[in-house]
């Protein structure tokens, strides 16, 4: 035991690399996703992962897939066109965003894979607090009674990605009534606060600080 | 996987297929596709804008992720697929065929394209 301890303590190990975990807390849309975008210009083969874990105030954003997207019906919270995948979102207060600063390269992780493994670690955290989530076929993210509960947006330059996903937790879900969350007309939109669970955002970040830096994580290499 | 032996490769998975009057194919790998996922939307270069080799001249966007299109050689497009923009998927179901990108006029058809066979492309990749 004492061994393989020190072993998950020793960062410099050659065959082990830390992913880095960054709690923000509240954090400006737009300057965070530049300093994703300077994070991913500047890295090099050996720096490490980051995950940041943050919460904005309330956001709609588009992502660079516009095809066929309605704009937000209502004009009192500012839309940001972003270069991440999928379409127009939602983010505000009481929900946890966990952007994702990784090689996926080296990590030797598809896009599918990662999509995949980010899906999975929800839905196992999710199982914790008693929800049943799964996934739905061609609809990345993460549903609780073909409701969406977590949504998913990444870019990829360079075998690096940034952006990530977002979880529902004890948010003003109203705001994604005024847009086609994802593209899709009446889809639904739920949080953790109403499927009965009494968590926030502070409990959330620990616990997802915890799983992504756990030696099993797949993030650790 | 399949790796045509008749078109050269591109390291970030592009491959390239020479034609007749200095004219080239371009189009994505099948580990491309295959490690992207479904791709459910492109956006490609312009028909005349400029592309350079190892420089990103459009995305993919695949299970919510957007990828970059890298150029696999210097020059100027001539032709796109017009197919992809409704039927993206065919990059998934046919990428050394139907799934094709764009058709360019290659800028120094003289010189080396510096790009891999198949058999070095299929070591780069690990198979």
């Amino acid at each position: 035991m004492q061994i393989s301890d020190n072993f998950f303590l020793d960062t410099n190990h050659q065959e082990y690399r830390h992913v880095v975990i960054r709690q923000l807390g509240f954090t400006d849309y737009i300057e965070t996703w530049h300093a994703m975008q300077i994070f991913t210009h500047n890295r090099v083969e050996d720096t490490p992962d980051e995950i940041w874990i943050t919460e904005h105030q309330p956001v709609y954003t588009l992502g660079l897939n516009r095809k066929g997207v309605s704009l937000p019906r209502r004009l009192d919270i500012p839309l940001i066109e972003t270069d991440r995948g999928g379409k127009i979102t939602y983010h505000g207060p009481g929900q946890i965003i966990i952007y994702l600063l990784l090689n996926i390269n080296r990590i030797r992780m598809t896009v599918s894979q990662l999509v995949f493994y980010m899906e999975s670690t929800l839905i196992s955290l999710l199982a914790t607090y008693g929800i049943l989530a799964q996934r739905i076929k061609d609809a990345p993210g993460v549903y609780v009674n073909n409701k969406k509960i977590a949504s998913l947006g990444l870019r990829v330059k360079n075998g690096c990605c940034y952006h990530g996903i977002s979880l529902n937790v004890d948010m003003d879900i109203a705001p994604f009534s005024a847009i086609n969350p994802c593209g899709y007309e009446g889809l639904e939109m739920t949080q953790m606060r109403d499927l009965g669970v009494v968590a926030s955002v502070s409990d959330l970040r620990l616990h997802l600080g915890a799983i992504f830096s756990g030696r099993d994580s797949m993030l650790n290499n | 996987m399949s790796y045509p032996t008749d078109r050269l490769y591109h390291s970030d998975h592009m491959w390239l297929l020479l034609e007749s009057n200095d004219e080239a194919l371009i189009g994505i790998s099948f580990f491309a596709q295959d490690t992207l996922g479904d791709i459910v939307e492109i956006n490609l270069p312009n028909k005349t804008s400029m592309i350079s080799k190892g420089v990103s001249c459009g995305s993919i966007e695949s299970r919510k992720a957007v990828s970059d299109f890298v150029a696999p050689a210097n020059g100027v497009v001539i032709e796109v697929n017009e197919n992809l923009s409704t039927e993206p998927y065919l990059m998934n179901d046919d990428p050394y065929k139907k799934g094709w990108v764009v058709r360019i006029k290659l800028a120094n058809p003289q010189s080396d394209l510096g790009l891999m066979d198949a058999d070095q492309y299929k070591k780069h990749i690990g198979e």
